[in-house]
């Protein structure tokens, strides 16, 4: 791997791909393929990537080719018998692609030296490549042997339990393509040579230590899960909130808000690998796993739901998101029909520990910043709720239905919500970072304008305060 | 001292749950028009609304707030201008399960587009814990097609919580200033 990475940089052009697989190799170039491949214009790559698999994309490619004619990596699920190509099996592996790039680069200096091999069944399907960070590896590896496999569909039987009814829809949505197992071109030294598919955006190598605050008086994990939230009386509520939305004092002085406001610096924390996964589970389509220490846990974007092998009312799970994390400790990976096979026993068995999965992130970033900011904030600029968030179906604390209702309707900074709304300033901070771990939260100057509407108390006000009392209880 | 009355109308297709919600929420049991299905309402439930539900919160001797559930079937759409004048609110319930939801999305914000311009609009997507798919997001999408500006939450019409916070959510977008007193 390292000999590939001394190498120029393979540019490619992104012919007519479908949009998962567009999505996956974005990701991949973006991370841990960044030594590997450049997205570049036609003119200047050095090869193309089509999707055989996409209407129309091969008439596409034989036109182009027909011009410029580059050795081209071919993502398509049945072997192409096109000459000057490379041929990726879907789904696509990190090993798949390496040894991609090294074929090419063989095709870039001899166009006859690359024949594709002929499809061998391979009786059992190995786990997905996995990946970590994009952390270069020190090993060299053996050139790939370009062994194609073919996989069976999977079977999709009918289940007794409602999340496996829902699991079986999100396979049965899979186009035939994504239905078939994650063969890779297994060899004995397979697992030395797994490399990052897909990177998490921001590679940290080290924790990065700007906090004011530290966290280590929540370091230690506690095993035993507490109750769940929904069913904890009020003084656990008050806890509840304690852990959520942490106990910061409000800002005195606005003008000097830097020196007491408390940072903190999410890359350092599990949330941002969650963000990581969530971003690959929507854009992919697909079934994405998450591995840090003993805990798993598996996003299905199809249903909107997140299993979690740690409850999320737990004090076990509010360590994980509390304590600093290495990203390179973390494990994601789009997860093959034989884990999902495997997953779906996991869920029918524990259906409490599947949660709706904006419900899962805005716990998950409550409990990291527990009323802190991100270290990059700049807590005077107006913002705006682009939407609502799910109420009826996420963590609620203090205030959180008043702040989204003002957020919603006006574009403010948070001193100015807490202001407005007579309320503590740690709840608004909170529900900021919450609302923009699910990407609600309009920031461009341009949009705020354009949803400004302000309003006049309502003549009913009287009426709504005692209604809401009546509600709230 | 003059009584004020006020109302909140919930709307959506047959079987989304507006008589349940208003149930939910309402201080006496609701009163309700239901009759034996005799349509392609059938296949969906063996009762339903021909005229109006009809719900109530009694905040004082002097103050009460009506809740009106429509008819879910849009040959009785003639009763939804009567039923929404003087109302505050739109509360629009939507079955998940429905072949076309975005239809029905679609369908009901233009029924009440008026009304809508004027008071506010809230979206309650039912049956959700039946069928996943479409989710929040796919909602959130196409309020803005639609140019909707409204909370959207996932609800369980029997839930007092989730309908209580479909309330709440209309008034306070309706007056984001206002504090239960």
């Amino acid at each position: 791997m390292l000999g590939i990475m001394r190498k120029k940089v393979l540019k490619v052009n992104l012919l007519d791909v479908s949009p998962h697989n567009k999505a996956i190799l974005e990701f991949f170039f973006a991370g841990a393929g960044s030594k590997l491949f450049k997205v570049s214009n036609q003119e200047e790559a050095d090869a193309f990537i089509v999707d055989f698999d996409h209407p129309n994309a091969r008439q596409q490619w034989e036109e182009i080719n027909a011009t410029l004619n580059k050795p081209t990596m071919v993502l398509a699920f049945y072997e192409t018998d096109a000459s000057n190509t490379v041929w990726l099996s879907k789904p696509l592996t990190t090993k798949a692609l390496s040894d991609a790039a090294k074929q090419i680069r063989v095709l870039l200096k001899n166009p006859q030296a690359y024949k594709p091999a002929a499809p061998k069944p391979n009786p059992v399907p190995t786990p997905s490549q996995t990946f970590k960070s994009a952390t270069p590896s020190t090993t060299t590896p053996e050139p790939a042997a370009t062994k194609r496999v073919f996989a069976k569909r999977s079977p999709v039987g009918s289940n007794a339990t409602k999340l496996k009814q829902q699991l079986d829809t999100h396979i049965a949505k899979r186009t035939p393509m994504q239905a078939r197992p994650n063969i890779n071109t297994s060899s004995e030294n397979a697992a030395a040579q797994a490399k990052p598919l897909i990177a998490t955006e921001v590679s940290v190598e080290k924790t990065i230590t700007t906090e004011h605050t530290s966290d280590a008086d929540t370091a230690s994990p506690a095993l035993k899960a507490t109750k769940a939230p929904a069913t904890i009386n009020t003084d656990a509520k008050q806890k509840r909130w304690k852990k959520l939305c942490g106990e910061l004092e409000n800002i005195k002085n606005p003008n000097a808000w830097k020196n007491e406001v408390v940072f903190y610096t999410p890359e350092n924390y599990l949330i941002t690998s969650l963000q990581d996964a969530l971003r690959l589970a929507t854009q992919s389509r697909q079934m994405v796993k998450i591995d840090y220490q003993s805990s798993t846990f598996y996003f299905m974007p199809e249903v909107t739901q997140a299993y979690s092998s740690v409850a999320i009312g737990s004090e076990e799970f509010e360590s994980l998101c509390k304590s600093p994390v290495k990203k390179t400790d973390v494990v994601i990976h789009i997860m093959s029909i034989k884990e999902v096979e495997l997953a779906r026993s996991t869920l029918s068995v524990k259906p409490d520990n599947v949660f709706d999965l904006e419900n899962f992130m805005w716990t998950a970033m409550l409990l990291t910043s527990s009323g802190k900011l991100h270290r990059n904030i700049d807590i005077r600029r107006r913002v705006m709720l682009k939407q609502w968030p799910n109420l009826s179906r996420i963590e609620t604390f203090p205030h959180v239905v008043r702040i989204a209702a003002l957020w919603k309707s006006d574009a403010f900074n948070m001193l100015e919500v807490a202001h407005n709304l007579q309320i503590p300033q740690r709840y608004v901070f909170s529900f900021y970072n919450a609302a923009c771990i699910l990407g609600l939260m309009e920031h461009e100057p341009e949009k705020l304008k354009e949803k400004m509407q302000p309003k006049s108390p309502n003549k009913n006000r009287g009426l709504f305060s005692r209604l809401l009392k009546r509600l709230i209880g | 001292m003059s009584a004020v009355n006020r109302k909140i109308i919930f709307t959506g297709p047959v079987g989304a749950g507006k008589t349940t919600a208003i149930d939910s929420i309402s201080d006496i049991g609701i009163i309700t028009t239901d009759e034996n299905a005799s349509d392609m309402t059938k296949s969906r439930k063996s009762n339903t609304t021909v005229a109006m539900d009809y719900g109530l919160i009694k905040l004082s001797n002097n103050e009460r707030v009506h809740l009106y559930g429509t008819p879910g079937q849009e040959r009785f759409d003639f009763m939804w201008d009567i039923l929404t004048k003087g109302g505050i609110g739109l509360v629009l319930l939507l079955d998940n399960t429905r072949p076309d939801p975005f239809r029905d999305l679609k369908f009901y914000s233009h029924s009440f587009r008026d009304f809508i311009a004027e008071q506010q609009l809230v979206i309650g997507i039912t049956r959700m814990d039946i069928q996943r798919s479409p989710n929040v997001q796919d909602y959130r999408q196409w309020a803005t097609q639609l140019s909707l500006d409204a909370p959207i939450f996932e609800v369980d019409a029997r839930l007092r919580d989730d309908v209580s916070m479909l309330v709440q959510s209309l008034l306070l977008s309706l007056d984001p200033g206002v504090i239960s007193t």
